[in-house]
This record gives C-alpha cells, sequence and structure tokens, in this order.
C-alpha cells in the first residue's frame, strides 16, 4: 500500500519511527516532512497528507502532532479527506469498517510509539463494511468542503508564512 | 457560558448523563441532538456559527463522524477527545470550539471530567493564532 505520513516539529522522531514501522511491513511511504525540530505549522503537513490522499496519489494518510488534532483538523479541512483521531485500536477499525476513513491520526503526545503501531497495523488491515446508511453518510461528507481552493492552491499558506516571519504572531 | 450538546441514539445515555453532571457545574445548556449524527453534529456547528453557544459537544459511538462533519465547516476546530491531554491542549493551542466523545470507548465519569477539562481551559493565543488563521483560509 502506498501511504503519506505527515507530522509537525514536535513528534518528528515519533513520525519516522511510525514510517520505519510502515516500511517494514512492506509499505511505500512518503513522508511530508516535517523532518527536523524546528518550529513549523501543523496545517502545511496536515494539507499535504491530505492532498496526496484526495488526489489518489496515496491509498491511506497518516498525521501526527503533538494531540494530534491540529494536523488532523488540517488533513480533514481537505475535500474528500476522511480522516480519524484516535488512541485505541477499537476507534481506528470503527472508522474504516463504518466511514471508510482514509486518514488515521494520533497523538504523538498522547500515545506511544507500541500503540501507534498497533493502531497503525489494524487501521490498515481493516475494511470497509457497506450499508446503504454507511454508503449515505459516507457521500454526504465527501460533498463537504468541495468549494475550497485548498486542494490546488499550493500557495494558501503564503501571506501568513510572510505574516510569521514578520513578528506578526508573537506569544 | 452557554453549550450546545447534541447525541444520535449511540450516545444518547451518555449525553444525559453528562448534561447532568455540566448542569450541575452551572453550565446552560441547550441540547440539539438528532437521530442522524450528521444532522446532530450540523446542528451543534450551526449553534457555534450563529454565536447561539460558546463550546459544543457531540456524543455518538467512536467521536469519529462528528470529528470528519463539523471539521469540513468554515472556522469550526473539533477534537475527538478520549484522554485529559488532548482535552485542555486542544483549547490551549487549537482554539477549539467543540468536542466529539465516543460512548463505545468513554465512560460516564471520565467523559464529565474530559468535557470539564475541555470547557475550562482557555485559548493561549499568540504564536499559535498563525495555525488557527491557516485552518480557516483552507476552508
Amino acid at each position: 500500500m502506498k501511504i503519506a505520513i505527515g507530522c509537525d516539529h514536535i513528534v518528528t522522531d515519533i513520525k519516522i519511527k511510525a514510517a520505519e514501522f510502515l516500511k517494514k511491513q512492506g509499505h511505500e511511504v512518503i513522508d511530508v516532512g516535517t523532518y527536523d525540530f524546528i518550529r513549523t505549522h501543523y496545517p502545511i503537513f496536515g494539507r499535504k497528507v491530505g492532498k496526496l490522499v484526495a488526489t489518489g496519489e496515496v491509498d491511506l494518510g497518516v498525521c501526527i502532532c503533538g494531540t494530534g488534532v491540529g494536523i488532523n483538523t488540517a488533513a480533514e479541512k481537505v475535500h474528500g479527506v476522511r480522516g480519524a483521531l484516535v488512541t485505541d485500536v477499537q476507534t481506528a477499525v470503527a472508522a474504516k469498517e463504518n466511514l471508510n476513513a482514509n486518514v488515521i491520526g494520533m497523538g504523538g503526545r498522547v500515545v506511544g510509539i507500541g500503540t501507534i503501531e498497533y493502531i497503525l497495523e489494524a487501521f490498515l488491515k481493516a475494511e470497509y463494511q457497506s450499508t446503504p446508511e454507511r454508503d449515505a453518510l459516507i457521500a454526504k461528507i465527501d460533498a463537504m468542503a468541495a468549494e475550497s481552493d485548498c486542494l490546488v492552491n499550493d500557495g494558501i499558506f503564503d501571506e501568513y508564512l510572510k505574516k510569521w516571519d514578520e513578528g506578526y504572531y508573537h506569544d | 457560558m452557554k453549550v450546545a450538546i447534541a447525541a444520535n441514539a449511540l450516545g444518547a445515555e451518555l449525553k444525559e448523563k453528562l448534561a447532568a453532571c455540566l448542569q450541575a457545574k452551572g453550565y446552560e445548556l441547550t441540547d440539539v441532538s438528532d437521530e442522524d449524527i450528521y444532522t446532530a453534529t450540523m446542528n451543534v456547528v450551526q449553534a457555534i456559527q450563529e454565536k447561539k453557544a460558546d463550546r459544543g459537544i457531540v456524543v455518538d459511538d467512536y467521536a469519529a463522524a462528528p470529528f470528519m462533519i463539523a471539521s469540513k465547516n468554515h472556522g469550526i476546530i473539533c477534537a475527538p477527545v478520549f484522554e485529559d491531554y488532548t482535552a485542555a491542549m486542544t483549547r490551549r493551542h487549537n482554539s477549539t470550539q467543540m468536542i466529539c466523545l465516543g460512548a463505545a470507548v468513554t465512560a460516564e465519569k471520565l467523559s464529565c471530567e474530559l468535557a470539564l477539562r475541555f470547557l475550562e481551559s482557555e485559548y493561549d493565543g499568540g504564536r499559535h493564532q498563525v495555525r488557527v488563521d491557516m485552518l480557516d483560509r483552507m476552508l
């Protein structure tokens, strides 16, 4: 299977371990970054994973940040993404079986690499269990966010990065 | 603080217990439940977008569908919450307005603690705002 994986600077080491695990399982992994611990912004990497999934360039996506909320929300804002943020195997499997989830997310400061490996293995193995009700709900979700330009506009974050560099955003 | 709360049939029992817990703490609740999880989630989203509620909570079985549905709305940041760290940090760092809880995986007492931790946490702002602005730009 072809899998895109992304993270922010808080959990790069955990992301690398998760990517290594997937490769050992025989999957082709596209790591969209970030690649180090230098402060960056989770929407950049969530969008990259979401785009690869939504365009069909990969089969599934994996998103990890501190809690998982930020990066998985970014992936979820992409039209065609159905992402699940989980802390256990049962929820991950349910998201695939009930909603045909195509992105799986975890918090690298929430669950350890052991749980992440269990979740990834189970999520990849699980299969969507189609029913008319589930198909209808998925169709509704897939119709959402179609108006967004974030799939085609790679410069979508430029103005915010410029403002960041100029010191507009500070604690 | 006004809180919009909703559940489908799979989350109804937990939602009732959660509502009692939150009301005992003085939160003003509006129940916008629906049998259909899409409608239940959108009811909470709209309550937040129309500023009829400050925060929202959706309860179903695994907190998966509400996250997908809510996140696909402009300006909405929604967190599936299963443990304490995320309950607090997602408010502090993501400016999250609504959470979803899964009755299949989280029991009554923990749900109440997670909801309270979320409701009692405040947004840190500062550097975190650039990421929130980016999310709002996406959709």
